[in-house]
């Protein structure tokens, strides 16, 4: 080689020894911390929930590692209603039906059939006693049966409920896909008209005594866009007739016209709102003969599709509304939805720690924000509503012109949304929105600006009637808008594009099948395990996390930064102070544990301090601060500048020492470059390791035996390496450690590093910074004496004595939310 | 309703006692759990605080405790002697163009290379090109090459120096050395540790750029033209010539001699220190004669050693371990090996030459004078060391300093104070590349050698917690009664980003608010009110 490239050559070997300045190692530990921490959440015994159906503990399924740090990020979370905050078991509560014949007046006669008393023992709902329906069912047609027996009759058929019935007790049991359906078939059953059998082909119901098989001819499923369904039956007389069950709003825009007067539209509409402002869910049930000869030529069109390439929800939609209008109402039912344990707490929770929590869901409007008041979402805030559907139809634009009230719809969503950042700026409101409103705000060019700058003043919402895009779309926008994290959590189907849209996607594992949980990053089984996923799982895997990746770099830059004054003396010839070997086991063996163990298990604050319904949102507001455990410049800074200071002292220590005179043991012998340089080693792998106990937070004996046996490793591995005349082709090692531990002065050296720098400098600086200018963290560190029940903890995993795990015993008082304020 | 609101005011806590009774939750592991049971230190006034005096408390006295053995213990006495005029004026050093006096010692040498010089008037150019002195040197036969072994060119110096504290036996006598690069990385790297070892495995690549007879020398030897391009190279008696250059020799014989390897090979080897150094007192006596030792350490016959010894100045591990006599390799260079080898000549089968090797225009035997008398390749008097020799492997121990003293000879009598002279054979030239040299006579501590600044060190630690402690301390006095103010600091943090939340009960039974209760100073009632 020429002189140039022997030049050229050493200088690049002098960078290469700075390689290590990056941790490649720190990929693979923090992976594993990851997986570790995932690990905990899996076998969490808080977020477990009994199921008594499948009779085990549902635990925490996270499907994914990488958005562990991102939980505790969140700021925006989106929820879904039902199956997600209320439990998604349906309890049938009342019944609204409309009678045949008509008042004098024309209108129909509504009767509240079913009593809401909903807790009998053996029955889901009451009957009433006098009524036979036998009577009036057994000999006639649909049409011509009573109006109770007709609407039992359709609550019993207009279904994809399937049936089996217990031959030994002659009980029926029912499985559906839908938790409603089944309630209304219960119910149905309960008053008799049970759901005997049920195959593709047909459906029997037993009416009394009597068997009525009715062939199904077609079954129009739920499409989200219909919101309804529809069953084709034929009869025992060989006539075809359509059930339609499904929302209010699409059931009663397909009823014949002048089926329903004026006041029966006001009669159905103070009775849904009367259900709905008790939390209700309502479904309404019409029904109508269908001609033979229109049915089949519905028929082959329908075939036409089915057996066509071109599928689209479009299609199917159109070619359903087709045969389901012209329907003559039969009633409206209710049922209830129990609200989950623990929700008001979680939200308000959320709310506290400023996050903005948004409801959507597929409901009405009052049903969405009597929940919402329910679980906390509202507490004490005016709820600004923007309710179109409400609007169009109070204002009697029905018969104006689908164009005509599309206008007029804009301009009040417009007018509404101006009026709500006014208010929205001077107090906290929340937000109520239908899907008809929302869907101009999204759609409408001039509109979704406004929306947005609205959305940025709320912090919690209510959408409600919302299509699965719709929620998609949402989460969608705010994703774009902020670069805050989001969060979506739903149990559905209909949840699945929001939660695949949201940054980390919750999936809860309910009744309403698992497509929700299969599109989640995380799957939990109630929602007010989201508190503790978020704020003390979340939390620990954030501060973990930044733990594990500040402390892998301080521990690979402590090592290299002693090498660039060495480079001074060695000429820059790329001369690596340290052995090869030691170099090269030094991330695996000897650094490895510490930020490992910190990664896994460490915790800054008790996890009952981050539960407390005060403590805990404080403690997760602060989180989203830069520079705490978020990675960024402002996190590793300190990392950084412990490194440089503490490698360039551990290179004045030792080699200013050394430069008077070499390592000389006492027989007057002169060490090599390895021994001193395995004594530098030795100095930076013991200072890292006590730097790490100054660093974790919660010492357990886990802890204690990562950083010991680390520390040990070094004299082990001295050892080891120093036994061999020739490992793997280096002999710099060979009887290296016992020239180095027989030198008292390698020891004074260890001592003065590991002890001395690391109290004078980060030592001091820990207590200036803490007693000097606490952060919010360490004043709750302080505040909570937490070490009471700890000492009836066992030591380690063994033992399964976990049950004195006790919440302190604080008397918190309920905070008052008081939203006026806030902003 | 009324139900439902019932159902949601209750907390979600009481649901692990309601579960309780359904069956035991599957992985009651505490540490799975992360509920074992863990210190966790807060860091507090107190513990911090004794923290730093526990440091001061232990460090002070370390200090103190090594500096006292110091002041007892450890003499040392550091003569630099590479600036004495002898030397500055050595005349073989390549600066110098006075040749002859070079070899005044070498009488044998002289007469030959001023012959040389009288018939081809070339004395200025050898001069020249540098210490190796006698270059051009084709005439010689090769008995009178044999003449030449034991010749040591020097320059002779001495030092007169002035102990005032006696050195307590054993006094370790070191050679010191200043902007050598041992740590440089070619340095190091340039040996093969398996040669070193006498093993048979030969990892001599590493040797690189002394790896081979003649490796450093082609270009000193050879001229090149503007282009870089060999022209023409001197007449090499020792039948080395690289292929490819204008040489009047054959490639056959240059490629059997390239594949010579030195052992010890390396620039390691080649560098080593060689002067030789003499203490004596003041009437003269030998204290210490480090040059009358053989390569293994015993006194060479005729000499006087005085009270010293060269045998323990190396680890043991290198001596009994990673140094040994090379293996028996024909390719293996050494200076026993050669003189033997050279003894034999005659009977040496040509095609395996050794020491001698073939002309094959005259088909008569050429000698490679340089190597035959153990020195390296064109290098005459430069002796290839041997692997066993302690100064050595005392030599091979790469110093982590361009500063490092070796151990050079150990003396087994006490030094009183006196007057005393070092007569140094000066070899080793440490100006052309700007170092010093100097020697060293000390003596050792419990701590091993000098560790005074390490001593400073302690105590300024030491010193410096004790300062923290006190500072911290009085902060913590000051404090102590108005941790109130911290706290204010803390609720108006709290206010500010409107936390409404914090209530008196939340901080009863900590340290914080019990002090302000004691101190009577102040109530809180619900923060944010």
């Amino acid at each position: 080689y020429s002189n140039a490239t022997l030049l050229g050559m050493n200088y690049m070997t002098y960078f290469i020894l700075f390689s290590f300045m990056i941790p490649i190692s720190l990929f693979v530990t923090v992976e594993m911390c990851k997986a570790c921490q995932i690990v905990l959440m899996a076998f969490d015994q808080e977020m477990m929930h009994w199921v008594e159906e499948k009779g085990e503990w549902v635990p925490c399924r996270p499907k994914t590692s990488d958005l562990n740090d991102q939980l505790a990020l969140v700021k925006y979370i989106f929820t879904d209603k039902t199956g997600t905050l209320t439990e998604n078991v349906m309890k049938y509560v009342e019944g609204v039906i409309a009678s045949t014949a008509r008042l004098p007046n024309g209108d129909r006669k509504w009767t509240t059939h079913l009593g809401n008393e909903i807790d009998s023992i053996n029955k889901s709902c009451d009957v009433p006693a006098s009524q036979s329906f036998d009577g009036t069912f057994h000999n006639n047609r649909f049409g011509d049966s009573s109006d109770t027996a007709r609407f039992l009759a359709a609550v019993s058929l207009c279904h994809a409920v399937v049936s089996f019935e217990n031959k030994i007790t002659g009980e029926y049991t029912f499985e559906g896909s839908s938790p409603d359906e089944v309630a209304l078939v219960k119910c149905a059953r309960d008053n008799d008209f049970t759901l005997a059998r049920r195959t593709s082909k047909s459906i029997t119901i037993r009416v009394g005594l009597t068997d009525h098989t009715y062939e199904i001819v077609e079954e129009l499923e739920f499409t989200a866009t219909r919101k309804m369904m529809s069953i084709v039956l034929k009869d025992a007389f060989g006539d075809l007739l359509i059930i339609s069950k499904g929302a209010d709003s699409s059931i009663i825009a397909r009823l014949a016209s002048g089926n329903l007067t004026q006041t029966d539209r006001e009669t159905i509409e103070s009775h849904l709102v009367k259900s709905a402002s008790n939390g209700l869910r309502t479904l309404c049930l019409a029904w109508r003969h269908i001609p033979n000869f229109a049915y089949n030529t519905w028929r082959d069109e329908y075939l036409s599709y089915i057996q066509g390439t071109e599928k689209s929800d479009e299609k199917y939609d159109a070619l359903c509304d087709k045969l389901e209008n012209n329907l003559s109402i039969i009633g409206i039912t209710a049922y209830e939805d129990k609200l989950q344990d623990g929700v008001p707490d979680t939200i308000r929770f959320f709310l506290k720690s400023n996050l903005v929590v948004w409801m959507l869901t597929g409901d009405k409007l009052e049903t969405g924000v009597e929940i919402g008041k329910n679980c906390g979402l509202v507490d004490n805030c005016r709820i600004f509503e923007i309710n179109l559907v409400k609007e169009q139809t109070r204002e009697y634009i029905v018969d104006q012109s689908h164009e005509e009230r599309k206008k007029c719809g804009i301009q009040f969503v417009k007018d509404k949304m101006k009026e709500a950042i006014t208010e929205a700026s001077q107090e906290a409101i929340v937000l109520a929105v239908d899907g008809l409103a929302l869907d101009h705000a999204m759609t409408v060019e001039e509109l979704t600006p406004i929306f947005v700058e609205l959305s940025a003043l709320i912090k919690s919402a209510i959408l409600c009637r919302l299509t699965p895009a719709q929620k998609g779309q949402i989460v969608d926008l705010f994703k774009k808008k902020s670069n805050e994290t989001t969060l979506a959590i739903g149990d559905g189907s209909n949840d699945a594009t929001m939660i695949t849209a949201s940054d980390v996607g919750i999936g809860i594992i309910g009744l309403e099948g698992s497509q929700a949980e299969l599109a989640s990053d995380y799957a939990i089984s109630r929602f007010r395990h989201l508190k503790r996923l978020v704020a003390v799982h979340g939390r620990y895997s954030l501060y973990r996390n930044s733990m594990c990746i500040g402390f892998s770099f301080y521990k690979n830059m402590f090592l290299v930064v002693p090498q660039i004054p060495f480079a001074f003396s060695c000429a820059f010839s790329g001369m690596s102070l340290y052995e090869a070997w030691l170099l090269t086991i030094k991330n695996t063996a000897f650094t490895f544990l510490p930020p490992f163990f910190m990664g896994c298990f460490d915790k800054d604050i008790p996890e009952e301090v981050l539960e407390d319904p005060v403590a805990g949102p404080q403690l997760l507001a602060e989180l989203g601060k830069k520079g705490l455990y978020r990675v960024g410049i402002k996190m590793m800074l300190p990392w950084y500048c412990a490194a440089f200071v503490h490698g360039v002292l551990v290179y004045i220590v030792s080699f200013t020492y050394l430069e008077n005179q070499d390592t000389d043991v006492k027989d007057g012998k002169i060490s090599g470059i390895f021994t001193t340089g395995t004594a530098v080693f030795s100095c930076v792998v013991v200072t890292v390791c006590t730097k790490a106990l100054i660093h974790i937070k919660e010492l357990s004996v886990i802890q204690f035996a990562g950083v010991l046996i680390s520390i040990l490793l070094v004299p082990v591995t001295l050892f080891f390496l120093s036994a061999f005349e020739m490992f793997f082709g280096y002999t710099h090692m060979y009887q290296v450690a016992l020239y180095l531990m027989s030198d008292p002065k390698f020891y004074l050296l260890l001592f003065i590093t590991s002890v001395g720098i690391l109290c004078i400098c980060d030592f001091s600086a820990l207590y200036l910074q803490r007693h000097a200018y606490p952060s919010l963290r360490d004043l709750w560190q302080e505040l909570f004496p937490y070490q009471e029940d700890y000492s009836k903890r066992p030591l380690l995993g063994c033992s399964p004595n976990v049950s004195n795990k006790v919440a302190p015993k604080k008397e918190c008082e309920m905070p008052e939310m008081n939203k006026a304020n806030d902003t | 309703m009324s139900s439902v609101n019932s159902e949601l005011s209750e907390p979600p806590k009481g649901t692990r006692e309601e579960d309780a009774d359904q069956s035991a939750r599957p992985s009651e592991n505490a540490c799975v759990q992360q509920q074992l049971r863990a210190w966790q230190p807060t860091y507090g006034s107190i513990g911090s605080i004794l923290c730093f005096v526990l440091v001061a408390a232990g460090f002070i006295p370390t200090g103190a405790m090594m500096l006292v053995a110091h002041r007892e213990d450890l003499v040392s006495v550091d003569i630099r002697y590479d600036d004495l005029e002898e030397i500055r004026e050595c005349p073989w050093v390549r600066t110098d163009s006075s040749f002859e006096r070079c070899y005044e010692t070498c009488t044998e040498a002289k007469r030959l290379v001023n012959a040389e010089c009288s018939q081809q008037k070339k004395c200025g150019q050898i001069a020249n090109l540098g210490p190796n002195c006698p270059r051009n040197v084709s005439d010689l036969q090769y008995h009178e090459y044999a003449n030449l072994e034991g010749c040591d060119p020097h320059c002779n110096t001495s030092v007169t120096f002035t102990v005032t504290e006696t050195l307590n036996a054993p006094v370790y006598f070191y050679y010191k050395l200043d902007k050598f690069y041992q740590n440089h990385r070619n340095f190091v790297e340039s040996r093969s540790q398996n040669q070193l070892a006498g093993w048979s495995t030969y990892d001599g690549e590493f040797c690189n750029p002394l790896l081979k007879v003649g490796d450093k020398t082609e270009d000193d030897y050879c001229h090149r033209s503007t282009n870089g391009e060999v022209t023409e190279c001197e007449y090499l008696p020792f039948g080395y010539c690289p292929l490819d250059s204008g040489c009047n020799m054959q490639a056959p014989v240059v490629n059997q001699l390239g594949d010579f390897r030195y052992a010890p090979c390396g620039l390691s080897a080649w560098a080593m220190f060689n002067d030789s150094l003499i203490l004596k007192n003041s009437d003269g006596d030998i204290i210490c004669d480090g040059d009358a030792f053989a390569v293994d350490g015993s006194v060479k016959t005729g000499r006087q050693s005085g009270n010293c010894r060269k045998t323990g100045i190396a680890w043991s591990a290198d001596k009994y371990k990673n140094f040994d006599t090379p293996h028996r390799d024909p390719k293996f260079l050494t200076a026993e090996g050669l003189r033997a080898e050279f003894e034999n000549c005659e009977s040496v089968n040509w095609e395996i030459p050794r020491g001698c090797t073939l002309d094959p225009s005259s088909h008569s035997k050429i000698v490679m004078p340089h190597l035959m008398n153990g020195w390296y390749a064109f290098e005459p008097y430069h002796k290839i060391p041997t692997q066993t020799d302690e100064d050595f492997i005392v030599w091979s121990k790469i110093a982590i300093l361009p500063k490092f003293q070796k151990l050079y000879r150990i003396i087994d009598v006490d030094i009183p104070p006196g007057v005393y002279t070092m007569d140094i054979k000066h070899r080793f030239d440490v100006h052309h590349f700007g170092g010093k040299k100097s020697f060293v006579l000390a003596t050792t501590a419990w701590t091993g050698g000098s560790a005074h600044f390490l001593a400073i060190l302690y105590i300024t630690l030491g010193s410096l917690s004790f300062v923290f402690a006190v500072v911290f301390m009085v902060h913590h006095a000051l404090t102590v009664h108005k941790r109130a103010h911290i706290l204010e600091h803390w609720i108006e943090e709290a206010q500010k980003r409107s936390w409404k939340y914090v209530t008196r009960a939340d901080l009863r039974g900590t340290g914080l608010i019990s002090s302000v209760d004691e101190a009577g100073s102040r109530r809180f009632s619900i923060v944010g009110n």
